[in-house]
């Protein structure tokens, strides 16, 4: 029955879009866009980025919140405004296309290296905007993952790019 | 109309699994270390204001490119060198620091005379990290000075922008 009547709300918003009155003659393009997604997958959309970060001379922490807010500790706290690269600092971004009201889990890693091929560090304390453990999709069918994470650097870490990669699991239930 | 929409619902049905295989993407997490920043006084670099008679005062003006100049009574004596001071700032290559001098005085141990300092307030590292820092600087001359050899110190900051 709760389908029914989302189905007549939908017949009545299409007829109210009719016009009622006689109008003069026009005519414009409109644009076409559609989008054809696989309910059911996951995309990553960003990078994990915790940007530029002078070498300290002591242990310190950059931290990186699932909603983009940039913290750090130890001396990295004091220069942490240095101008940034391009793509800035901000968290992982992952757009999970589902229906609408399913459930799903989202398995995040525990940690995750970094190498510039010789040095690495570690990303701890992964959050994410996962509300809870269990989830379902909103009317939308979508949801965009945001994953952080702290970055402990080591006192005297070598200089470089780092990068280091990650898997986060899907289960649609 | 409510049947077509229950057989629609009913097709949903069929076509969704009840449980998925897992997907799985990657991520990637990047960082970049840069090199603090640091700063070295050249050696036998020094902010050298010349030698000069006092006369009843003035200053002695020192550029960053190193030519003296002397405003007032004051006056440079032939063959006085004049040289602006010079420091190797080295960092990360390409990024932009900044400069602060502080001001300072000299003195022969009777007398002193202060000066302030000239210098850019930023500039940017070259390609291989490094770059020069010039100093140069405006004596201030009373013209009671006692003659001799006067000395001093500044000091000088540079810092990531």
């Amino acid at each position: 029955m709760r389908i029914t009547r989302h189905a007549l709300l939908a017949g009545a918003l299409a007829l109210a879009g009719v016009p009622s009155g006689l109008q003069a003659a026009a005519t414009t393009s409109g644009a076409g866009r559609a989008e054809v997604v696989i309910p059911g997958q996951i995309q990553a959309l960003e990078d994990m980025r915790f940007g530029a970060i002078v070498r300290p001379v002591g242990a310190s922490t950059v931290t990186v919140a699932p909603n983009g807010a940039v913290s750090a500790t130890g001396e990295i706290a004091a220069n942490l405004n240095i101008p940034q690269p391009p793509e800035g600092r901000g968290p992982a971004r992952f757009r999970l296309d589902g229906t609408e009201r399913r459930a799903f889990v989202a398995l995040l890693p525990s940690s995750i290296t970094l190498s510039n091929g010789g040095a690495t560090m570690q990303v701890r304390n992964i959050t994410s905007n996962l509300p809870r453990l269990l989830n379902r999709f909103d009317a939308s069918g979508l949801f965009f993952l945001n994953i952080g994470g702290t970055l402990e650097v080591n006192g005297g870490q070598q200089t470089g790019q780092y990068s280091g990669e990650f898997d986060v699991t899907v289960i649609f239930l | 109309m409510k049947k077509l929409v229950i057989f629609a619902v009913a097709s949903a049905a069929f076509s969704t699994p009840v449980l998925a295989a897992p997907v799985t993407d990657n991520g990637v997490a990047t960082a970049e270390i840069v090199s603090p920043i640091a700063i070295a006084h050249d050696a036998g670099a020094e902010l050298s204001f010349g030698t000069f008679a006092t006369g009843t005062g003035g200053t002695v003006v020192v550029t960053q490119g190193g030519a003296g100049s002397a405003t007032g009574d004051v006056l440079l004596v032939a063959g006085s060198s004049e040289t602006a001071d010079s420091f190797t700032v080295t960092g990360d290559a390409n990024r932009g620091f900044s400069i602060s001098a502080g001001n300072g005085s000299v003195s022969n141990g009777t007398d002193s005379m202060s000066f302030v300092t000239d210098v850019l307030a930023s500039d940017t590292l070259d390609g291989t990290g490094t770059a020069t820092v010039s100093v140069g600087g405006t004596l201030t001359v009373a013209g009671t000075e006692s003659t001799g050899l006067y000395t001093g110190s500044y000091s000088v900051t540079v810092d990531y922008l």
